[in-house]
């Protein structure tokens, strides 16, 4: 019903009036005369009714008055008598079809902010970039192998072309843990500077002893096994070393918090994207407010599902808010500011970490602002396998 | 007489007015008298469709004519062989 009907409009149809006393006779010499008569309504003085347009040269004997015209031949029409319209609309569609044929967008997604520059350039080597004709790219397999062999740490990817938009998925290697062969041969070095409390040797040679300060590296376990007559061999070395560790942290907080309030004031700003051209559609891009929060929103037109024609529009808001000034009590700050370096120092911990200690200071600077320092003492296993470089057996002596 | 007859009666109601229905008449199998109607949607020689208050009134049958038509009357000559409401 719906496609006959817009058919019926490109085709174009009149509505015509029938008065007079003969309404029945007319309406049945517009039927004998092949014309298909629609929508008959009965009106004060006679009757309305909708023929189509090419069908009024079939109405000869029929009195009748036309009302209006609607339709594709109507509009044709009317364009005609505006050649400048006309031509305007042509090259619009040429320009849009053409266009069409083009890559405008190009997007990545899965890759990380270090290796986007990287991805990028591979990407335009693979003819994936903007202008780029749609005819002219490679087959899919070919864009693939050709980023892949200009990128390092990507173990796949692929494009997608939707309309004029091009994606490039890619998906980055993710490094497996390194496993140690229990046979190879390493030390056990301190992972971090500590206080060594405990050590327990199961394979190899005690070098570090209790209470006495370590570095990072320093070695703890040895893997080198001598004997008593110079023979030896270097082992796997492995044990449980612990040690203290001491964590500070320091930081300057404000007596009072900042809570952000929105006005409900908001500006837009639009910019009408062509293609590669941006166009913007406001004078001036700085609003008049003292703080606000930005947002963008993209509008793009698709004929079909996700078949990006180039056209779109771009608002950027800007939302206005208020900073409201709370204060705060010190206790509650530097409560606060405690959890704070809790959290950045629970970063550094090794597995397995026990709380030994835990000091709180805080100083006044001024009237809104304290220093808060946090100490932590923790126990942890400091141990960590450093694989020996050069394995050695030591021959006994033979003087 | 049923209920809803007898329900219009006691409040006063012409349904044929209120509901703006149709009045068919229809004389023999060669003419349809229709009062209350509101448009023609189709008017061929062997179907007449006119657009009601209740719905799309579907006449068929051979040689329809319209013979007579004044404000919402219609009156409709030819062999009518069947008539439906859709």
């Amino acid at each position: 019903m719906l496609l006959t009907k817009f058919f019926q409009f490109i085709k174009g149809y009149v509505i015509l009036k029938l008065s007079g006393n003969n309404i029945e006779k007319d309406l049945e010499k517009i039927r004998k005369s092949g014309a298909v008569p629609r929508n008959i309504k009965p009106v004060e003085d006679g009757v309305i009714l909708t023929v189509d347009q090419r069908d009024c040269r079939l109405l000869d004997g029929v009195e009748y008055s036309r009302i209006a015209g609607f339709g594709g031949a109507f509009f044709l029409e009317k364009v005609k008598r505006h050649p400048v319209l006309l031509a305007g609309l042509v090259m619009g569609f040429i320009v849009l079809f053409l266009g069409s044929g083009f890559i405008w967008t190009v997007e990545y997604d899965g890759v990380s902010q270090e290796n986007i520059q990287m991805v990028e350039s591979a990407a335009k080597l693979a003819g994936i970039k903007v202008g780029m004709p749609k005819a002219k790219l490679d087959e899919p397999l070919e864009i693939k192998n050709t980023i892949l062999a200009h990128t390092d740490g990507i173990s796949w990817c692929w494009v997608y072309i939707k309309g004029t938009r091009a994606i490039v998925s890619v998906r980055e290697n993710i490094l497996p843990p390194q496993i140690v062969d229990p046979d190879t041969p390493c030390n056990i070095v301190a992972a971090k500077d500590a206080v060594v409390t405990e050590i327990i040797t199961k394979r190899g040679t005690c070098v570090a002893e209790n209470n006495r300060m370590v570095s990072c590296g320093e070695l703890l376990i040895s893997g080198n096994v001598r004997f008593g007559d110079g023979s030896g061999y270097d082992v796997h070395a492995s044990g449980i070393c612990k040690g203290k560790t001491t964590y500070e942290r320091e930081g300057i907080y404000k007596l009072y918090l900042n809570h952000k309030k929105y006005t409900g004031r908001k500006r837009n700003f639009f910019k009408l994207k062509i293609f590669s051209f941006e166009l913007p559609l406001y004078k001036n891009a700085e609003s008049d407010f003292k703080f606000y929060d930005t947002m963008e929103k993209k509008y793009e037109i698709s004929m079909g599902y996700e078949n990006y024609i180039g056209i779109g529009l771009e608002k950027i808001s800007h939302i206005e808010y208020n900073i409201i000034r709370e204060p705060i009590q010190r206790e509650v700050l530097v409560e606060f500011a405690k959890n704070e370096m809790e959290a950045d120092i629970a970063g550094e911990l090794l597995p397995g970490a026990l709380k030994l200690s835990e000091d709180v200071a805080c100083s006044v600077i001024d009237e809104e602002t304290v220093s808060v320092k946090l100490t932590m003492e923790f126990e942890e296993q400091i141990g960590a396998e450093n694989f020996i470089e050069e394995v050695t057996i030591f021959e006994p002596k033979t003087d | 007489m049923n209920i809803s007859d007898t329900v219009f009666g006691s409040f006063g109601i012409v349904p044929q007015v209120v509901f703006g229905m149709p009045k068919i008449m229809i004389l023999g199998n060669n003419q349809i008298f229709v009062e209350d109607f509101t448009s023609i949607a189709d008017y061929k020689k062997e179907s007449v469709k006119l657009v009601s208050g209740m719905g799309l009134l579907e006449f068929c049958g051979e040689d329809f004519e319209i013979v007579g038509m004044q404000d919402k009357n219609i009156i409709i000559s030819g062999r009518l062989k069947s008539f439906r409401v859709i």
